[in-house]
């Protein structure tokens, strides 16, 4: 490829962010007036962990080797991967099986754009970010005992990176079931996928799982390199260069998974009937 | 000049049985539903066609691999010297399709605002833009609905922004798929009209697929029919008319049970029902046969229709004409 095809490409991709971000503000505009409960919910919600935390923590000093301070910053890692995955994710992911079951995907797989590309950035829930995800954030880095903690910048800078990397990862694993999901029509990956997308697992039941799947779904994959590893790294518990290498090696894997699958899925698409 | 050849274009589509999930993994069996049987023509640059067929006849199918949605089980398929399924930006530039019951208009956007997107994915230029959406709304008397949300705009309003919508871009070919859909007559008039004046004018090949025999009476010149997935008849539309609609149905419904029995004398009975009767006769035979009933019987409604398309359809199979 020449370089000059590399920069028109990239101008493009930039550009159908820019662009789907634009209008995923018009589209939220519109909806500003709706689901202003959710607010309340979600702060309810973490001050009722938190304060469970706060108990169990009045009778140990330590669980899995993390103090009360750490476990607050894994959590406030784990509340930023919630509002970004809400943010960007889930918001491209949620509703790609129904597009593929109803036929929709028809009308943008027939645009000249980069269908990967536009599929995974194609909606942002930028209003339900400011309205419903900082304010937990706050809430919870004020909780945070900053001064019972110390930190190198580079492993804050690294297990930053890592934090974002994981979320990445996650959308690829989340695009894949979904696209296995709607493609091949599995329902019960379906709902467990949309368990996943939506609330991290928070919307269970999913007792009815092999405990297998529910460690994969509701722990492993939600938390496994976005909050774990960035948390670990952050606060000093893992080297940081291996938790780098991790995740990028994941982020490969995944990334490379997701391109081909994605290729297969097109190649037995059969579109909805009309 | 072809824009779209077709040589023995074949499709298959594959179910998985389903079994226990070791045999799913290790020996997978399929069911395999042949739904395009090596189809082949070609369609001149211009041309107005129209794919005719029964449900699952296979017209949909041919229309989606020719956009290049779906991927040929084999055969050959060039549109504008492109192959489809490889799904060149070129070639997407220059087609359009418009699908009847999917919208591509996002529902909480209003039509302009979509249309700004495609402006942006078709990199069409601002002044040009704003002088196609002008003239095509005026064209179809929609331009008081371009600046509210999709939502609450009415099927027919929504169908007639989504064909503005489709070809914005001012591209070579249009695809529609049952583009009047649940629409009403007046609606199902408006598009059919702007259809035909735009391939009049602007010279674009429209390829449509549809079950109403109205919208391809009055859009096409050519209609291609295609049943059980082989293609059993291609020629001009008037040809298809004076060769197999030679009949009229003429439904007569009375305002009491009527006795069956009575009125095989007067023609060859289609259908009937307690109080509803309908022949089928050629159209010489209609006054007489109306006359005499009418004049024997209290009628309160009668229906004249022209040949149903199934039956069309049937002939052609039959091998009649």
């Amino acid at each position: 490829m020449k370089l000059s095809q590399f920069k028109e490409n990239i101008k493009e991709k930039v550009y159908i962010i820019k662009t789907n971000f634009k209008y995923s503000f018009i589209e939220d505009i519109e909806n500003f007036g709706s689901d202003w409960t959710s607010l309340a919910s979600t702060i309810f919600y973490n001050l009722t962990f938190i304060l469970f935390i706060r108990v169990i923590y009045a009778k140990v000093n330590m669980i899995a080797g993390y103090t009360l301070d750490e476990m607050m910053v894994l959590i406030l890692v784990g509340e930023i991967t919630i509002i970004i995955i809400n943010f960007w994710i889930s918001a491209s992911t949620s509703d790609l099986q129904e597009m593929i079951w109803s036929g929709s995907l028809d009308l943008i797989l027939n645009k000249p754009l980069p269908t990967l590309w536009y599929l995974t950035f194609r909606k942002f829930n930028i209003y339900d970010f400011v309205r419903n995800g900082f304010p937990p954030v706050i809430m919870v880095a004020f909780l945070v005992n900053w001064q019972n903690l110390h930190f190198s910048i580079i492993n804050v800078i690294i297990g930053i990176l890592i934090c974002f990397i994981g979320q990445v990862v996650l959308g690829n694993i989340l695009f894949v079931i979904s696209c296995f999901s709607g493609f091949f029509d599995k329902k019960g990956v379906t709902i467990l996928a949309d368990q996943v997308i939506d609330d991290l697992g928070r919307r269970i039941p999913v007792d009815g799982y092999h405990p297998v799947l529910k460690s994969v779904f509701l722990s492993l994959l939600p938390i496994g390199i976005a909050m774990g590893l960035a948390t670990s790294v952050i606060l000093g518990k893992f080297d940081p260069y291996w938790g780098l290498a991790i995740s990028l090696a994941s982020l490969f894997f995944t990334l490379t998974l997701k391109i081909l699958y994605w290729k297969y899925c097109l190649l037995n698409y059969s579109s909805a009937s009309s | 000049m072809n824009a779209i050849e077709i040589k023995g274009l074949k499709k298959v589509f594959k179910s998985r049985i389903h079994k226990n999930w070791i045999k799913n993994i290790f020996k997978p069996e399929y069911n395999s539903v042949e739904v395009v049987k090596n189809i082949s023509f070609t369609v001149q640059k211009g041309e107005s066609v129209a794919f005719l067929g029964p449900n699952g006849a296979g017209k949909t199918t041919t229309t989606k691999m020719m956009t290049g949605l779906i991927y040929p089980t084999s055969g050959e398929v060039s549109v504008l010297g492109f192959t489809p399924n490889e799904r060149k930006k070129d070639f997407l530039m220059r087609i359009g399709l418009v699908m009847g019951n999917k919208s591509g208009l996002n529902w909480d956007l209003t039509a302009m605002q979509t249309f700004q997107l495609y402006r942006e994915i078709y990199k069409i230029n601002s002044d040009k833009f704003k002088s196609r959406v002008e003239e095509l709304t005026k064209l179809l008397d929609v331009e008081k609905h371009l600046d509210k949300p999709v939502r609450k705009l009415s099927l027919g309003e929504r169908m007639k922004l989504e064909l503005i919508g489709a070809i914005l871009h001012d591209p070579e070919i249009l695809f529609l798929d049952e583009p009047t859909i649940g629409l009403d007559i007046i609606a199902k008039q408006n598009i059919r009209q702007f259809l035909r004046k735009i391939q009049k004018e602007s010279g674009i090949t429209l390829i449509l697929t549809s079950h109403d025999m109205d919208d391809i009476e009055e859009v096409c010149d050519r209609v291609l029919v295609i049943n059980q997935g082989n293609l059993v008849y291609d020629d001009s539309i008037n040809l298809l008319k004076s060769n197999y609609d030679k009949d009229r149905y003429v439904k007569f419904i009375f305002d009491k049970e009527i006795a069956l029995d009575e009125f095989t004398q007067y023609g060859d009975i289609y259908e009937s029902n307690k109080y509803e009767v309908v022949y089928k006769v050629i159209p010489s035979e209609m006054p007489k046969m109306i006359a005499a009933i009418t004049q024997k019987y209290n009628v309160i409604d009668i229906d004249i229709h022209s040949t149903p398309l199934e039956e069309m359809i049937k002939e052609i199979f039959e091998g009649k004409s």
